[in-house]
């Protein structure tokens, strides 16, 4: 099957800064994809040049196969957006920008927005710009929502909407989505979330892909380690399959990637023991690849 | 944010009508005590003048001090102008959050204009004396010098006088002069008006041909001036990203709508408050218009009513010292020039407002006349560039429509005025109710309709884009050539014409417009052909929407000079016929060009 997006190898600079470096990712239809990383990662670059709004300076995108910038009608009419910035026209009331919107989508499902308003607790005759960030969010979102496009972007949704929605109305929407085969692609620095809805997590550090896997291959494949070294030691522990560590003088937490009888191999070559071991969370392996301590000693 | 008496965004679409039509409907009460000291100083001066010229200039006076004393006594002008003025000034003041009032509405200028205590006093005498002496001074120059130049002309050239003030560039003189910035704009886009109503009164084509100079000319200084301030506004929002930067934006007395604006620059909310009055620009920027244009015809009316001249005095000193200058015609006195500026030109500005304001780059899908920037709402939307900009002009269309049929209403509404004792309107009302009725009408209807767009692709910023076919050469690199075309070659042009009789005059206008507009079609046709065959390379046009625009463009020329056939006089065709061509080369190219630099905002 043709993944839906499919981005080759792409770079991309800003002067001098490197923004995006030799990233490649695939997303198959119906799958939820949490992109995460730190601020400045380069999420959002990536995300654009799914949207077209950036073109690559080497590399190919393409998005249902097609390119979004040689494209953009094609590519655009099939894809929902929900920026983490504040790009809805504020001067509108949220049944005009239902009107407004019908315009660009045919596929605009009225009874669909309705229904989305509805449920995120919205007044249809609100001026967007009397309503709170969080509130703007959730019209943003039904906007991205109500013409039931094909590929849903959420770039950092966590950062406009409230827990509440974030947790119970965002998680069922995106479920909803990818039960009925279409696709989402989200950006987000709240593992959390991440965990709770995605199916693929992919993350991103300094304008390159760490990792791009399924999720529950993800955590079966890190193993979270308290090492005691025999003697105290003034830097993390480096040894073969650890990602990161934490701690100090002779007791070490480690994120290893590999398995039990892995660990235990590499832990025994610098003079150390496990004293515990169990399945790293996201939210370990996340900082481990984040702050890493190298590769072997 | 400030807070006070400032009155909020939501007040009706009468408050807002009011409020354009007298500044102090909006402001805080320091406006109010600012147009009050300014409108008592111009009713002193006037009584003052009135009183004193008798005794100060006697009758054995130089024809140019009785021409100055003639207009100074005419002060329902200056008091016009005055209020004109403060409107001008509560719009851009900061005390005022720009972002509230109707002058990020029409100016979408955020300059400040430091206001002290001190200032409350000085600076309203100042401004008010300033805009009754200079054109008065002006006048008095016109008065002596050889030429026998008319209203039309002096008056945009009593203009360029206010733009080389506003082009300082020294920090005080941006913050001090932008409220001129602010009146120069319609004043300035009415010029043209000035001088083809001017033409439609009976002055000579010499007198017209000059007047195009002029408003070339006071377009491409007009951009020079824009260019400091639109510097300053960069600095502006690059110290909002910077706070590291907003010492040197205070020592500019720049910081105040920084400092009172949390929200980006610029900000919608302008858009919002527009919004909220009045829903569709398409019907409500003529609205405005036409009241505004209402509220001068009822001021005209009544300065020229008996007990409006039993206050001020008769005009007939200035009719007969105007008619001295060969001005003649119509109801007489300056503030029939400023009639024909302001009405229009409020016009214009209007539409540069409907061309550029937020909620037209949402309706529109973007800038009219800024076209490099794309909102990023409207960025992610499944619709092409050339769709967008389709659709930007198409909106431009519309208003500017509307916008003609609001001024022919006016200009028809003029003539039904009464005429008053003393006082005769002259060669409009006389050709205007005469056999030439239709004629006339659709020429004035035409120029009101072709007008906006011909200033669309001239309008300060924009005349050496306008020119060159591209934005990226700006002021400052051609600024020596600019400044040569534009500025010495019709001065020097002036002084050959001045010193030739009527009749050669009229031949070498011809052939110098000739030569200008060849030259000028030659350059917009290579800078036509280049972009649409980027177009083409990046396969934003197909081959049918190049030849179907192409196909369109040439019938719509021929259209038009059909029209000016029927209305214009036959020995000027040829020189009408090139002039259309550009005006309409102009849009086109911009057509072209924006969408290639929209594609290239879009896709980064």
């Amino acid at each position: 099957m043709n993944p839906i997006v499919d981005i080759q190898n792409i770079t991309r600079s800003f002067g001098a800064k490197t923004a995006l470096s030799n990233v490649t990712l695939q997303q198959e239809k119906g799958t939820v994809l949490g992109l995460v990383g730190e601020n400045g990662s380069g999420k959002t670059t990536l995300i654009k040049h799914i949207l077209g709004l950036f073109k690559p300076d080497q590399g190919t995108v393409r998005v249902f196969g097609m390119d979004p910038v040689a494209d953009p009608v094609s590519v655009l009419s099939q894809i929902g957006y929900l920026s983490e910035e504040d790009i809805l026209p504020t001067w509108m009331r949220v049944d005009q920008l239902q009107r407004y919107m019908q315009g660009f989508y045919p596929t605009w499902d009225q009874a669909y927005a309705d229904q989305l308003v509805k449920e995120f607790g919205l007044d249809r005759y609100s001026k967007l710009q009397g309503l709170s960030k969080g509130q703007r969010a959730r019209v943003g979102l039904m906007a991205a929502l109500a013409y039931r496009p094909e590929l849903l972007l959420l770039d950092e949704p966590s950062s406009g909407l409230d827990p509440i929605v974030r947790r119970d109305i965002l998680g069922a929407i995106v479920r909803t989505i990818a039960d009925e085969g279409r696709t989402v692609l989200f950006s987000s620095h709240l593992l959390g979330e991440v965990d709770r809805v995605a199916d693929r997590i992919a993350m991103i550090k300094n304008g390159e892909i760490i990792f791009c896997e399924n999720l529950d291959d993800l955590k079966e494949t890190h193993l979270a380690l308290t090492v005691v070294c025999s003697q105290p030691r003034p830097v993390p522990p480096r040894f073969k399959g650890a990602v990161g560590a934490e701690g100090s003088g002779k007791e070490w937490s480690v994120v290893f990637k590999g398995t039990v009888a892995e660990a235990e191999t590499s832990v025994a070559e610098i003079d150390a023991s496990i004293a515990e071991q169990r399945w790293a969370n996201l939210d370990e392996i996340f900082v481990a690849y984040s702050r890493p301590t190298g590769g072997s000693d | 944010m400030p807070s006070g008496n400032i009155v909020r965004p939501n007040q009706s679409l009468i408050q807002t009508l009011l409020a354009f039509a007298y500044p102090i409907g909006i402001a805080r009460r320091r406006k109010v005590i600012e147009s009050t000291v300014a409108l008592v100083v111009a009713i002193l001066a006037s009584y003052g003048i009135k009183f004193l010229a008798p005794g100060l200039f006697p009758s054995g006076s130089p024809k140019a001090v009785k021409a100055m004393v003639d207009l100074l006594e005419n002060f329902p002008a200056g008091v016009l102008f005055g209020i004109l003025y403060f409107q001008a000034m509560g719009l851009g003041s900061p005390e005022i959050n720009t972002t509230d009032t109707p002058a990020s509405l029409l100016t979408q200028r955020t300059f400040v204009l430091p206001v002290t205590t001190k200032k409350l006093v000085l600076i309203p005498m100042l401004m008010a004396s300033l805009f009754v002496l200079v054109p008065a001074i002006l006048y008095a120059v016109f008065a002596i010098l050889p030429l026998n130049l008319h209203v039309p002309v002096c008056l945009p050239l009593l203009m360029l006088a206010y733009t080389v003030c506003s082009s300082n560039s020294s920090a005080w003189m941006m913050s001090a002069t932008a409220p001129f910035g602010c009146l120069f704009l319609p004043i300035q886009l009415g010029a043209p008006f000035a001088v083809l109503i001017g033409w439609i009164n009976g002055y000579s084509p010499v007198l017209l041909s000059i007047g195009v100079c002029v408003v070339l000319l006071v377009s491409v200084l007009s951009a020079l001036a824009a260019a400091p301030q639109a510097r300053i506004s960069s600095r502006q929002l690059g110290a909002k990203r910077a706070t590291g930067n907003l010492d040197k934006q205070k020592a500019r007395g720049l910081t105040r709508v920084m400092e009172s604006d949390s929200t980006p620059f610029p900000s919608s909310r302008e858009a919002q408050y527009w919004i909220e009055t009045a829903r569709n620009i398409h019907v409500s920027v003529p609205m405005v218009i036409g009241v505004m244009g209402l509220i001068i015809l009822v001021f005209l009316w009544i300065s020229s009513s008996d007990w409006m001249v039993g206050i001020f005095g008769s005009n007939s000193k200035v009719q007969a010292t105007t008619e001295g200058l060969g001005i003649g015609g119509i109801q007489v006195g300056p503030h029939l020039p400023l009639s024909l500026l302001v009405l229009p030109g409020a016009a214009m500005f209007c539409f540069m407002f409907a061309a550029n304001s937020k909620v037209a780059r949402t309706i529109t899908l973007g800038k009219v006349s800024n076209e490099d920037s794309l909102d990023p709402f409207i960025a992610i939307r499944p619709v092409t560039s050339l769709q967008i900009t389709v659709a930007r002009l198409k909106s431009a269309v519309k208003t500017a429509v509307n916008l003609a049929i609001v001024v022919t209403a006016l200009l028809f509404l003029w003539t039904l005025s009464p005429a008053k004792e003393g006082l005769h309107r002259g060669p409009l009302i006389e050709l205007l109710s005469a056999h030439a009725k239709f004629r006339t009408w659709l020429l004035v209807f035409v120029v009101a309709l072709s007008l906006p767009f011909v200033l669309w692709t001239c309008l300060a910023g924009e005349p050496i884009a306008a020119v060159t076919g591209s934005r990226k050469s700006r002021v400052g690199t051609s600024m020596p050539i600019v400044i040569a075309f534009f500025t010495v070659v019709p001065i020097l042009g002036g002084v050959i014409i001045a010193s030739l009789d009527e009749t050669h005059q009229l031949e070498l206008i011809r052939t110098w417009l000739m030569f200008f507009l060849t030259i000028l079609v030659a350059i917009k046709l290579i800078v036509a052909v280049v972009g649409a065959l980027r177009l083409r390379r990046k396969a934003l046009i197909s081959v049918p929407e190049l030849r179907t625009g192409a196909i369109s463009w040439i019938v719509a020329l021929i259209l038009f000079s059909f029209v000016y056939e029927c209305v214009i006089q036959p020995d000027l065709a040829g020189l009408v016929f090139i002039s259309l061509i550009v005006a309409a080369i102009l849009p086109m190219n911009r057509i072209l060009w924006q969408v290639l630099r929209l594609d290239e905002s879009r896709h980064r």
